[in-house]
């Protein structure tokens, strides 16, 4: 069985995070390709694949930061769940809030899970990998390229 | 005769001489006595009046005697209940009484003595009557401002100039917890707290420059020890002639309005430390018989003369015996059957001619009835003669005739002959009946007349003992003195002729009679002299009140001249009103005390009447409406206040309950100007406990109302700050964490990558670094944690804390297990609260209780006492315990005891703890010693 390489959609505006996901999934166990959109308006471009979008793939999971500058990240989780042909891909919303109200809209909203930002680098080594390991691994996901 | 029955009395009474020397002179005293006096018999009526009474009465003195005194002047039937004569009736002894005439619209004083004659047989009672009215009114007057005093909710407090308390009401009794008897006398520094002492002297010394003092706030001591806020206003009490002569406090109990203040402040206190703990680097926040006599001796004249015309008419019936047909008296000679003859009077007596007459008689003729006519003949038979007979006749032409007849057998010619002779005494006996009328008419005047007089003999007979008795009964004084002049007629003295035994009584002067005033009194005054001199040389009588200060007295003066011109003789009627004077005096003094009081009141005071209208005012209210008191008195009270409807429901509601308290209201001064009031109102009553008013004071709480006004202003920015600092909270849970996580991560990055290639310093650097940034981190998120105890609360709700101590040992499982610990607790109540919240604060104790241990076996014992109204929980440990002087310190945030090394955390629980179980309405503290466990205690209402 060929295994393609599992596209990834990382929503996140500090390059220091996207360094530190980008740092991880490089030494990944599954062959990977994480695209990063900096704001909620890209990303969205992203996955309706318009300009300059036009040739990218259909992500098979959205790691999504809550506070992003112009559209927010709970406006790109509600876009993405309420489109027909976006909601079944999983996103994992990967914030640095604690705030309990974050964490209740983002499930209303149909988050798929939720994760805080370690600020310890082995914890957050070790979170990206049970992401990876639960979203990429264990769970059967809707094929998005038959 | 008058004086002679003196004589007599003397012998009884007590005058040694006889005082008066005329009736004249009697009347003239009796007149001028200037109490209302009346004499009254045993039936109720009135024997005589003096000139007092009478003009009392609007009539002259007479004008009253024989009236029953009830009908007169109380306008009824029988004598009123209150009637001292019936009771002196019963019992013959002096009574007096306090009497409301509603007809002589007055209060008067009755006073009754018995009266008796010589032979000590009861004849009535002297009434003496003082129109007290006057001091009624001023006692009213004063009662009801001394009921305003006493009903004023405030504190008034009268004091003299050494600050000792001469009045005391009773709110003053209710605020301090003295009774007014107790504290009377007493200094005005019984009420200050030791720390306070020289409150008083600064007071005093402004009061007596004049000055007051407004809403002075201080403290107070009550009996009970205990201290009380006070809002003093104290003003100077001004005597009639502007000198300052004590002091007035009016004390405003102000506990509630410090205690509402301390609240706010500890408000603002606790909102304030947050914004400082949360803004260590934002930083900037802040909390009430003559006529009847001469037409009597007409009548006798009459009689008199009628009687000498009846004595003629008797002697010219005499004269008719003699000539029988010249005599113009009708006659007759006849035998038994028929006239003989008849002369011509009798033809004309009897309307038939002589020829008609002789031969018949008078039967036949019908001028007498046959069986009259045989009755006189056989009584002229058996008698010889009949005499006077009176009968009546009947003329020829049918007239009736009343004929006095007289006949005697006479031998006339040999033959027996009756000659009568009769008289027409028809007239006569209708004017002699007429007489006889008249006459007894006459008689019976007569008789009533004579009656009449010897009754006004009796009655002036009497009044001569009345005036003595009146004179012993009364209490004024009355002695005739002789004026004692110099060479150039300058009255230089006076010597006593004669006193009454009222005289001792009043004048303490002691075996007057014989004696000199000025041997008497030494020092008394020269103008006494003077007024009884120029009466002495004028003759006129004077009336006059005046004081003697030698005798230390006032005496209202009645003094007449006795005697001709040459006279230097003077009587004096006086009497002692000093007791009176001294009353008015105190009732006046009394009054201005009171009103003072209520001027000195810095509060607006008004009265009401029933009908809304403004019954009086202080100058308080002159100055806050603007208006004077003359322009106010009579008005609505609703026309000086903003809302008008509010006003008038207010006093109405004062006249339905009783009272209001705190009645809010707006007062509009004549320029406009607003000023906010809080109204105490309540009703006020008479002597006899009716409502006659409202009694209203106000308040005038503007500075307060700007103090709100701040206070909101203030509470308002704290909102907003605290809607700011929430944020900052939140957004601290981002924007802080954010740089911190990066700084942190790639230094482990930095540290993964190139491990080996660095050194071992360069290794540990790295790991201070990450080891700063972590503990920065959990900073940040306890103190979200703590802000969160206010911003992210729930509401309080019946908690059952038993479910929720369970939960937290199970939290608390591992800790609890590794530790060994033993956990003892009361059976938990339900109570209000936020059930998160309470199960942090239960957490966080048991917590550190384990935490802190010793190195003995953790105990620890959660007590619950129930206490008035709220819960009192203790958690109890044997741990390593907290220095006292650190027990307030550990409640502040981030507030350490120990090195982060012993102890790890930040030093938020506690924090935490205190924040909760203060927005629970409770308390929380520690007590503790080094080495010997600790017991934290907290507080919830329940």
């Amino acid at each position: 069985m060929d295994i393609n390489p599992v596209t990834i959609l990382l929503v996140e505006d500090n390059e220091g995070d996207v360094g530190l996901v980008e740092e991880v999934f490089e030494d990944a166990k599954i062959r990977n390709i994480l695209h990063v959109a900096e704001d909620g308006e890209e990303a969205m471009n992203f996955l309706h694949k318009k300009e300059p979008f036009t040739k990218v793939p259909t992500p098979d999971i959205i790691l999504l930061d809550l506070n992003l500058p112009q559209k927010d990240g709970r406006e790109v989780l509600e876009e993405i769940k309420t489109d027909e042909d976006l909601k079944r891909i999983p996103v994992v919303v990967l914030t640095t809030s604690k705030a309990e109200e974050d964490i209740l809209k983002s499930y209303d909203l149909h988050a798929n899970s939720y994760i805080t930002k370690p600020v310890d680098f082995d914890q957050f080594i070790k979170v990206i990998r049970s992401i990876e390991d639960f979203w990429l691994e264990v769970v059967r996901l809707p094929s998005s390229k038959k | 005769m008058i004086n002679e029955e003196f004589s007599n009395n003397e012998c009884n009474n007590k005058p040694k001489k006889n005082l008066i020397r005329s009736n004249a002179e009697w009347e003239n005293t009796f007149n001028a006595l200037h109490d209302l006096i009346a004499i009254i018999d045993v039936n109720h009526r009135i024997k005589k009046v003096n000139k007092a009474m009478a003009d009392r009465l609007n009539g002259k003195p007479e004008d009253f005697t024989g009236h029953t005194c009830f009908s007169l002047v109380h306008g009824t039937d029988l004598p009123p209940d209150f009637c001292p004569h019936s009771e002196l009736l019963e019992d013959k002894k002096y009574h007096e009484k306090e009497i409301q005439i509603e007809s002589l619209n007055g209060c008067y004083s009755v006073s009754v003595s018995p009266i008796f004659n010589n032979n000590d047989q009861f004849m009535g009672s002297v009434h003496v009557v003082k129109d007290i009215t006057e001091r009624k009114e001023l006692e009213k007057s004063n009662n009801l401002l001394a009921a305003i005093v006493e009903s004023s909710d405030n504190a008034i407090i009268g004091k003299d100039l050494n600050a000792n308390i001469t009045s005391w009401n009773k709110s003053a009794q209710k605020m301090y917890g003295y009774p007014s008897d107790e504290i009377i006398g007493k200094p005005i520094s019984i009420l200050l707290p030791t720390n306070l002492e020289n409150d008083i002297d600064q007071i005093m010394e402004k009061i007596k420059n004049g000055e007051s003092l407004k809403h002075y706030d201080t403290l107070r001591r009550r009996k009970d020890g205990s201290l009380i806020d006070v809002s003093l206003s104290v003003s100077p009490i001004v005597n009639i002639y502007g000198k300052v002569i004590g002091v007035s406090t009016i004390a405003h109990d102000i506990t509630e309005r410090k205690l509402a203040e301390k609240r706010k402040q500890e408000l603002l206190e606790s909102e304030q430390l947050l914004s400082e703990e949360l803004q260590t680097s934002n930083e900037e926040l802040q909390c009430t018989t003559e006529e009847l006599r001469v037409a009597n001796e007409e009548l006798i004249d009459q009689t008199i003369e009628l009687r000498d015309v009846n004595q003629a008419l008797s002697e010219n019936e005499e004269k008719f015996f003699k000539v029988f047909h010249a005599n113009p008296a009708p006659m007759t000679i006849s035998d038994e059957n028929k006239f003989i003859d008849v002369n011509e009077s009798y033809s004309k007596l009897t309307g038939y001619s002589r020829d008609e007459l002789i031969g018949h008689n008078t039967a036949e003729l019908n001028i007498l009835d046959v069986n009259e006519r045989e009755q006189y003949l056989n009584k002229s038979k058996e008698d010889g003669l009949i005499n006077d007979i009176e009968f009546e006749m009947n003329t020829k032409f049918n007239e009736k005739r009343i004929i006095t007849s007289s006949s005697e057998i006479i031998k006339l010619n040999g033959k027996t002959r009756f000659i009568s002779f009769n008289y027409d005494i028809t007239e006569r006996k209708q004017a002699e009946a007429e007489l006889n009328k008249y006459r007894e008419q006459l008689e019976e005047m007569v008789e009533a007349r004579t009656f009449e007089l010897e009754q006004t003999n009796n009655s002036l007979n009497q009044s001569k003992e009345h005036y003595l008795t009146l004179f012993n009964s009364i209490d004024e004084g009355f002695c005739t003195v002789e004026v004692i002049f110099d060479d150039n007629n300058n009255p230089i003295g006076y010597r006593f002729l004669e006193v009454n035994p009222a005289f001792e009584n009043q004048t303490g002067l002691f075996e007057a009679q014989g004696k000199l005033m000025r041997d008497l009194a030494p020092d008394h005054e020269e103008h006494w002299f003077e007024i009884y001199g120029k009466i002495a040389l004028t003759g006129k009588p004077m009336r006059f009140v005046n004081e003697a200060e030698a005798l230390d007295r006032w005496y209202d003066v009645y003094a007449f001249k006795l005697g001709g011109d040459e006279s230097r003789e003077v009587a004096i009627l006086f009497n002692d009103i000093t007791k009176f004077k001294k009353s008015e005096n105190a009732l006046k003094l009394s009054n201005i005390y009171n009103r003072s009081l209520l001027e000195a009141s810095l509060d607006p005071l008004v009265t009401i009447g029933p009908d809304g209208k403004i019954t009086d005012v202080n100058n308080s209210t002159e100055v806050a409406t603007g208006f004077s008191r003359d322009e106010i008195i009579g008005t609505d009270f609703s026309d000086y206040f903003t809302e008008p409807n509010k006003a008038k429901e207010g006093y109405k509601q004062v006249f339905k309950e009783g009272f209001v308290k705190d009645y809010s209201l707006e007062i509009k001064h004549k320029n406009g100007q607003l000023t906010p009031v809080l109204y105490n109102a309540s009703v006020y009553k008479d002597d006899s406990n009716n409502v006659i008013g409202v009694f209203a004071s106000a308040r005038d709480i503007t500075e307060r109302k700007e103090a709100e006004k701040v206070l909101k202003i203030r509470l308002d920015e704290l909102a907003r700050s605290n809607a700011e600092l929430e944020q900052f909270a939140y957004v601290s849970s981002h924007d802080l964490q954010e740089p911190l996580r990066m700084i942190a991560s790639y230094l482990q990055l930095l540290e993964r990558k190139y491990k080996g290639k660095l050194d071992a310093k360069a290794d540990k650097y790295i790991n201070f670094s990450v080891d700063g940034a972590t503990r920065m981190q959990n900073l940040i998120d306890d103190l979200l944690a703590f802000s969160r105890v206010t911003t992210q609360a729930d509401e309080l709700k019946p908690t059952d804390l038993e479910p929720i101590y369970t939960e937290v040992l199970s939290n608390l499982e591992v800790l609890i297990n590794e530790n060994n610990a033993i956990l003892k607790h009361d059976p938990l109540p339900i109570i209000i609260a936020d059930k998160t919240q309470i199960s942090q604060v239960f957490q966080n104790l048991i917590n550190n209780a384990i935490k802190f241990r010793s190195e003995e076996q953790p105990k620890i014992n959660i007590s619950v006492t129930e206490k008035d109204n709220q819960w009192l929980f203790a958690v109890q440990d044997n741990g390593i315990g907290i220095d006292p002087k650190h027990s307030d310190r550990i409640f502040e945030v981030f507030k350490r005891l120990h090195k982060k090394r012993d102890y790890p955390g930040t030093g938020i629980g506690l924090a935490i703890c205190k924040k909760i179980i203060e927005r629970h309405g409770g308390l929380i503290w520690v007590e503790s010693e080094l080495g010997k466990g600790s017991i934290f205690y907290f507080t919830l209402p329940k």
